[in-house]
């Protein structure tokens, strides 16, 4: 037990003088490994990218992280995977995993720093405050923080009428799904003021033409990368039923950036702004 | 009766060096750099001046050394599972999962992870998951056991029908779940279905170990009986040989180990098929060498390919079982067409 404690110790003292001082001892970078998107968005955000030793698959979303090296999707990590960048401290999303991995890695002596993944405008503030807390970039995060807890404090008004907005999510091979409560898009959809054309249902349903019917949608919603999927806006009009709909057949479309529209990071009020001002134009 | 005397001396002589080989190996190979000079040295350290504090070792000793114990042991267990089953059946195709003892653990192992959100307390126990898949792989392999015994006579060709059977309607349910299933769930229960060594841990390996010893020994015990069985039922009973109870300990003690190394580590395919095929062609048919060498090439042949799975996209990993099928089932090929040549 006390060879446990000391390791410990010794280990802290490693990454307090790697953080303070930016200086490699006794093996040791100071490099961050970020387990997850929304995670990483506020890394960069603060300016701290250029500590980035490694990061998940889904990171990946522009070129210059694209280089760091990936350690595999973030919900499935394996832990010796994430060492292998010789990271100094992990943040971590909370749903990352498996736990058995991230439980080895903290074994290791190696601090793992989990944030809260909930999408929601209030865990962006916990998320973006976590993660300044775990970079010791307090004031950066209180910055980022200023417009995201303005919105909280004048929440955009309903829209009257509110508009059925449809997110489909395509990942390619015709195999697209719609996102009901408790998703990242539903909770989008209604902080924008509009309202999801699929409810009743909790997480992610595969779409079949009876159900794009029934549920009429004015709007369809669609992350960039999920129209390319499909093929583009023409065989998107062209998938069945949906020339049944108010959507279909006034071609209305609102396409954004997935990390920007399902990220809740630091740019959440951008993405309900945006969502907003595509919906009400006409 | 020659080949019923103790095992070739070469196949001690080659496979024991080759395992030792494979396994240090096997723990100086990954994402994270580990040289073999570091590992023995690593290992030097801890037996000689107690627990090691640096990440080196923190490596090598709470995550590639228990993976790779946990594969040789798995690897082993697979592949005699796999022999029990080629006996049994007299058919070289044949293995566990003909018996619906895999689907069965996938079925029950799809189970717990979708509705155990109903029940928290079930979500946060770790063993709930590796007890159901062992439960339900037992479960319906009991079943396929006792609708082929018909009076006291275990009819291998209704065995092999029904397990068949059993297949497509355990299949069937998993769809059905994973049409209800969420993103999480879903990721889980595929996660499981290619099977990780990535969560094994010391603790996981002892228990894998402790129980792993009991069916092995009880089948090298047999090994002269599945000899004489290989003649078909009728001779080995006139030899003396007590068939009926043979075939209840092959049923059992195969699904033991497999289905152990299922629930621990998910589903695992081929090595069962390939490496009793292997030791087959290179000690002959006589089970006095195919348990030994069946035991030692599965215990080799699994942390290999886990280290294949470690490398090959580093750092992130590949499922074990998806290696396992995609060197596996090729070989399945070639012994399908040879059979046809012959």
């Amino acid at each position: 037990m006390l060879g446990m404690y000391n390791r410990r110790m010794t280990k802290q003292l490693q990454y307090i003088i790697c953080v303070f001082l930016s200086v490699p001892f006794m093996g040791f970078s100071d490099g961050i490994v970020s387990l997850g998107s929304p995670v990483t968005e506020i890394i960069v955000a603060l300016g701290a990218d250029e500590r980035l030793a490694g990061i998940d698959d889904s990171s990946a979303f522009s070129k210059a992280l694209s280089k760091l090296p990936q350690v595999g999707y973030y919900r499935m990590v394996s832990a010796e995977g994430v060492l292998s960048v010789q990271p100094s401290l992990i943040i971590s999303s909370e749903d990352a995993g498996p736990p058995e991995a991230l439980k080895k890695i903290k074994d290791s002596g190696v601090p793992v720093i989990q944030v809260p993944a909930d999408k929601s405008l209030e865990g962006t503030v916990r998320r973006i405050r976590a993660v300044g807390e775990a970079l010791g970039a307090g004031e950066a995060a209180e910055q980022l923080l200023k417009p995201i807890e303005m919105r909280l404090e004048n929440p955009l008004k309903a829209l009257d009428p509110a508009p059925k907005v449809l997110f489909i999510y395509a990942r390619g091979g015709g195999a697209s799904n719609v996102s009901g409560n408790g998703t990242g898009a539903h909770e989008m959809i209604q902080l924008a003021g509009a309202k999801n054309a699929v409810e009743g249902f909790r997480g992610y349903r595969p779409l079949t033409p009876e159900a794009l019917v029934a549920s009429q949608p004015d709007v369809l919603l669609m992350t960039r990368q999920g129209l390319d999927a499909i093929g583009g806006e023409k065989s998107l009009w062209s998938l069945p039923g949906m020339q049944n709909t108010p959507a279909g057949k006034n071609s209305r479309i609102v396409v954004m950036d997935e990390v920007l529209l399902l990220g809740f990071g630091p740019r959440v009020v951008d993405a309900m702004d945006q969502l907003r001002a595509e919906l009400t134009e006409e | 009766m020659k080949a019923l005397q103790a095992p070739h001396l070469k196949l001690w002589w080659v496979l024991i060096p080759l395992l030792v080989g494979t396994l240090f190996l096997s723990l100086s190979v990954g994402a994270y750099p580990l040289s073999l000079y570091k590992v023995a040295d690593i290992l030097k350290r801890v037996m000689f001046q107690g627990p090691q504090a640096d990440i080196d070792a923190s490596v090598l000793l709470s995550i590639r050394l228990p993976r790779v114990l946990f594969g040789a042991i798995a690897g082993a267990g697979l592949a005699l599972g796999g022999v029990c089953m080629q006996t049994l059946f007299r058919n070289p195709l044949a293995e566990p999962g003909l018996m619906g003892l895999s689907s069965g653990a996938a079925l029950a192992a799809a189970t717990v992870s979708i509705f155990a959100s109903q029940v928290p307390s079930l979500l946060a126990n770790p063993f709930a998951l590796p007890f159901a898949a062992f439960a339900g792989g037992l479960g319906i392999t009991a079943l396929v056991y006792r609708v082929s015994n018909q009076g006291g006579q275990l009819r291998v060709d209704a065995m092999l029908l029904m397990g068949i059977a059993m297949n497509a309607l355990c299949g069937a349910l998993i769809g059905l779940l994973l049409v209800i299933a969420d993103d999480a769930q879903l990721r889980n229960i595929t996660f499981w279905s290619f099977g990780s060594l990535g969560r094994a841990d010391m603790k996981s390996t002892f228990v894998l170990a402790c129980i792993m010893l009991f069916p092995i020994w009880g089948i090298w015990r047999q090994r002269e009986a599945m000899n004489v069985l290989l003649m078909g039922e009728a001779d080995a009973a006139n030899m003396g040989v007590r068939v009926e109870r043979l075939k209840f300990y092959l049923v059992t003690l195969s699904c033991l180990m497999v289905g152990l190394v299922v629930a621990m580590a998910g589903l695992i395919g081929f090595v069962g098929l390939v490496i009793p095929h292997i030791a087959r062609l290179l000690f002959g048919v006589s089970h006095q060498t195919l348990v030994p060498a069946s035991v030692l090439l599965g215990a080799m042949f699994l942390p290999l390919m886990d280290m294949l799975c470690r490398t090959a996209v580093a750092p992130a990993e590949l499922p074990i079982g998806m290696m396992t099928s995609l060197m596996g089932a090729p070989f399945f090929i070639f012994l399908l067409l040879r059979k046809r040549a012959l």
